[in-house]
């Protein structure tokens, strides 16, 4: 690994992951980047998977899984805002969760085809 | 004569209650901040040396906290925008030829070169928003040398601008300005600005800037050059001696560079030393040894007096401000000179906070103020002298009295003399048509001075109940182990003060821990300047007046330990304290110099005897050495320190004895309140014309600090103060002999023994 050029930007970068995502190497849950570039603080961002109005429970993402998981949502036909009705409001937070489950299990399994390779 | 009269007042500003409330109800932060940040900026600046003291160029050392210390990870130089290609050419080549060292393992040890405005916004801005300590040794100077531009602050001091945008060379108001603001003579408060854009703010929350000058001065109470403090801690690097030239040269950087190794080495000697107190307080907020002490009775977990009891009604509070007057300071015996024995009172507040039991009322569960009108009156007409020396009597003096004056000696602030118009604090004989609210020991003490007992109107006491929940021990700087439940916290103080006599930093800065923490904390008042256009109602209360109306342009904003109940009792105590002594020294058949605060220069010689004194008046009468030690044995009882390690409660100072430690005659001159000097003669004579045979001991200034031509010292106190005293003995013994000896550079103009003839007639300054 080697030494950054600017130390006081890195410092700066380390401390706002630490402040915004509370740990300083930070991690799309969906596709387990790490490298800096892509999960730099501004560019990881918290994604409500039950929908903001829903409810506050977040999840770190990188840009790109953010923008996958948002295009399932729509071909899921989930509306983005809050159902006055219970039952649909339950059907479409099963929806939300599958569409999420079924994200980490693609990971999962990424992953697991990974260390095979190795 | 007929004067006004001056009193102090307790202020609420209306239109804050739900603020206030909300301060009320204690919030305990989920996360508490560390107090030394995981990485700091140390830099220095170089300037030209003439009057503008433009950048040069500057030297950084970005560091990280590695287990106990910071350690460099690169180093680099900045240098003025605009500045001449040849100090640029030789900037670079030094860069070439020399590496950063020092730097832990892995980093980069090329030295990195930048414009003064890449600095700033490629290191400096980022460090700040890494939260980053930015440490300097006199941190405002520095950073006014790499401002673009500067603005008078809108609530006090200077905020300076450090990034411009390039198109039009207009203000980035996406970043902050620096405002810096002083608080005292030596620390400055330096924050940053609000940025314009919401949505920017939080990334500006952190501003940590650490100077070492203040540090090293909450640490020690003593204001110390760079080269002082790193010899008065031990710390390594040494600084390099080298004369700035202005210009920039290799060993010009050389230097700069050993400046910025010598500053970080203070830094984590600073730390090492902070460390050691037990306290949740920020480095960068520690201002004096009063924000420690603040920080230490925090540590013990004892609420803030205001949000503890916050029962008590503003009209309380306003009658004890009514009643608050600062220490008593006088002169008796003017321009004669006189044989004298200075006594003065171990740790005179924190002394009478265990007398007055004001420890009970701080640790208190609740705090009530009850009615004390018959006991006061029976207690006044009741009270000797020897009353005063049993420490249990002095429990009962926690109350206020309403009196009307009538040739009561109690203090006043008035403006005495036509010319001056600032307002003074004496101890008159009053008359007075109104009420007036007294504090318990002045009334004490105007008994014991005019022997007249006061009519008590009305009077209330203040009576501390149970202990608060949640005191905890401190080990006082990690050695003494302290429970605020079990014992005074102040006296424990002073007795670790005396056990450690030798070491002169810490003991100086354990006296004013004490000092300031027992009382200044309970009158903490900082003047805020307010907007003009919000301007809001305040009522003030003050004795029995209460009235409201707009804010000045200043508001007294409190302290967090603010509590005038306390604090003014506890002056107050002082104040009887001295009237004991004098009251001794009057009953032994003798008289005083002057006094100060603490302290009592009394007139007497190893045999006592007649003093002659001038223009017929009735000569004096000295005491005996041994007549003065039984005053000062007498208070013995008093004292509440443990007798092996504090002696005496009212002592000798050390100015009696010679070096081997023997007794010596001292003489003294005064001229005004706080300016005299103490002094000793070859030929034993207190009138002395000879050349050469006074000696000054113990010389004393105060107020004329305008004066000052330089900040030499010389034996810790101001080295202008022990030239003016050796100037003015020599004109009071007409000693004008000597042209050199007898010349003073006065407010950059030189008095010489001719022109100093006329200063029978004038300069007033002097107090001649």
């Amino acid at each position: 690994m080697t030494p950054s050029r600017n130390p006081a930007r890195a410092a700066r970068r380390k401390e706002e992951a630490l402040e915004q995502h509370g740990t300083e190497q930070v991690r799309c849950i969906y596709c387990g980047n790490t490298d800096p570039l892509v999960v730099r603080p501004r560019r990881i961002q918290a994604h409500h998977f039950l929908s903001r109005e829903r409810d506050s429970l977040t999840a770190p993402v990188c840009l790109n899984c953010h923008a996958v998981a948002h295009e399932h949502t729509r071909d899921a036909g989930v509306a983005m805002t809050c159902e006055k009705d219970p039952v649909t409001f339950a059907r479409a937070i099963f929806r939300l969760f599958a569409i999420h489950f079924s994200l980490l299990a693609d990971a999962c399994w990424r992953f697991a085809k990974k260390m095979n390779e190795k | 004569m007929l004067h006004d009269l001056y009193l102090r007042a307790h202020v609420v500003v209306l239109g804050n209650e739900r603020k206030q409330a909300r301060k009320l109800v204690a919030t305990p932060s989920r996360r508490p901040p560390k107090l030394w940040p995981r990485y700091a900026l140390v830099w220095d600046t170089e300037t030209t040396l003439d009057l503008e003291q433009r950048l040069n160029f500057g030297i950084w050392r970005f560091c990280k906290l590695n287990d106990l210390e910071y350690v460099p990870v690169q180093e680099g130089i900045f240098y003025r925008d605009g500045l001449h290609a040849k100090d640029i050419q030789t900037l670079v080549a030094y860069t070439r030829n020399n590496l950063a060292d020092g730097l832990v393992s892995k980093s980069d040890s090329q030295l990195v070169i930048l414009t003064r405005a890449a600095f700033v916004e490629r290191i400096f801005w980022e460090s700040v928003r890494a939260g980053a300590l930015i440490v300097g040794f006199n941190l405002p100077f520095d950073i006014s040398r790499i401002a673009v531009r500067w603005a008078a602050a809108r609530n006090g001091g200077f905020s300076l601008v450090l990034s411009l945008l390039r198109k039009g060379r207009v203000e980035n108001h996406h970043r902050p300005r620096i405002r810096i603001a002083p608080l005292n003579g030596v620390a400055e408060k330096i924050e940053l600005t609000a940025v314009r854009r919401k949505d920017e703010q939080h990334r500006w929350r952190r501003d940590r800037f650490l100077d070492l000058h203040t540090l090293a001065f909450a640490l020690t109470d003593n204001s110390y050059s760079l080269a002082d403090v790193i010899d008065a801690f031990g710390s390594t690097p040494t600084k390099m001696e080298h004369e700035p030239t202005g210009k920039i040269t290799g060993e010009e950087i050389s230097y700069a560079r050993q400046d910025v190794r010598a500053t970080l080495g203070l830094l984590n000697a600073l730390k090492h030393e902070y460390e050691l107190h037990p306290i949740r307080l920020a480095p960068y907020r520690a201002y004096s040894p009063a924000s420690i002490g603040r920080a230490y009775v925090r540590a013990m977990g004892i609420a803030e007096p205001m949000r503890k009891f916050r029962g008590i009604q503003p009209k309380i509070h306003g009658i004890a401000m009514a009643t608050y007057y600062g220490g008593r300071a006088e002169c008796r015996i003017r321009r004669w000179p006189v044989p004298v024995v200075p006594v003065d009172l171990t740790s005179e507040y924190p002394s009478v906070d265990a007398l007055l039991t004001i420890w009970d009322v701080l640790t208190a569960a609740q705090l009530t103020i009850q009615d004390f009108t018959k006991q006061a009156r029976t207690l006044l007409a009741n009270f000797t002298l020897d009353d005063l020396f049993k420490p249990s009597f002095w429990k009962k003096l926690r109350f206020y009295a309403r009196i009307i004056p009538s040739g009561d000696i109690l203090p006043v602030r008035s403006v005495y003399g036509s010319k001056s118009g600032t307002c003074n604090i004496g101890l008159n004989a009053l008359d007075w048509k109104q009420p007036m609210w007294v504090a318990g020991p002045d009334l004490i003490a105007s008994l014991l001075l005019s022997g007249r007992i006061p009519e008590v109107d009305k009077a209330f006491c203040i009576v501390p109940n149970g202990k608060q929940r949640g005191l905890r021990p401190v080990r006082l700087r990690g050695a003494i182990l302290i429970d605020p439940r079990k014992e005074d916290f102040f006296t424990r103080v002073i007795e670790y003060r005396k056990q450690n006599k030798s070491d002169e930093k810490l003991q100086y800065f354990l006296k004013i821990l004490a000092n300031s923490t027992s009382y200044g904390t309970h009158l903490e008042l900082n003047p805020a300047k307010i907007d003009q256009t919000k301007r809001p109602k305040i009522v003030v209360h003050s004795g029995d007046h209460v009235h409201a109306q707009l804010s000045p342009d200043t508001i007294e904003q409190p302290g967090s330990f603010y509590f005038p109940l306390i604090g003014s009792l506890i002056t107050s105590g002082g104040r009887l304290l001295l009237a004991m002594i004098e009251r001794c020294v009057r009953d032994a058949g003798g008289t005083y110099l002057c006094c100060d605060t603490d302290a009592l220069i009394i007139v007497a010689s190893r045999h006592g005897g007649t003093v002659q004194m001038p223009d017929g008046a009735s000569p004096l009468r000295a005491l005996s050495w041994q007549q003065v030690e039984s005053i000062t044995n007498r208070f013995d009882s008093l004292s509440p320190y443990n007798c092996k390690i504090v002696p005496h409660l009212l002592r000798l100072t050390d100015e009696n004895y010679n070096k081997n430690g023997a007794r010596r005659q001292l003489f003294g001159l005064s001229i005004a309140a706080k300016r005299y000097s103490l002094y000793t003669t070859k030929c034993g004579r207190v009138f002395c014309r000879h050349r050469n045979c006074v000696r000054i001991v113990n010389p004393k200034a105060h107020g004329l600090i305008f004066l000052a031509p330089s900040d030499e010292r010389e034996n810790g106190l101001p080295k202008w103060w022990w030239e003016l005293w050796r100037f003015l003995l020599a004109l009071e013994f007409k000693q004008l002999t000597d042209p050199e000896f007898n010349v003073l550079m006065i407010g950059g103009q030189a008095v010489d023994s001719a022109t100093a003839i006329r200063i029978d007639s004038q300069p007033e300054w002097i107090g001649l």
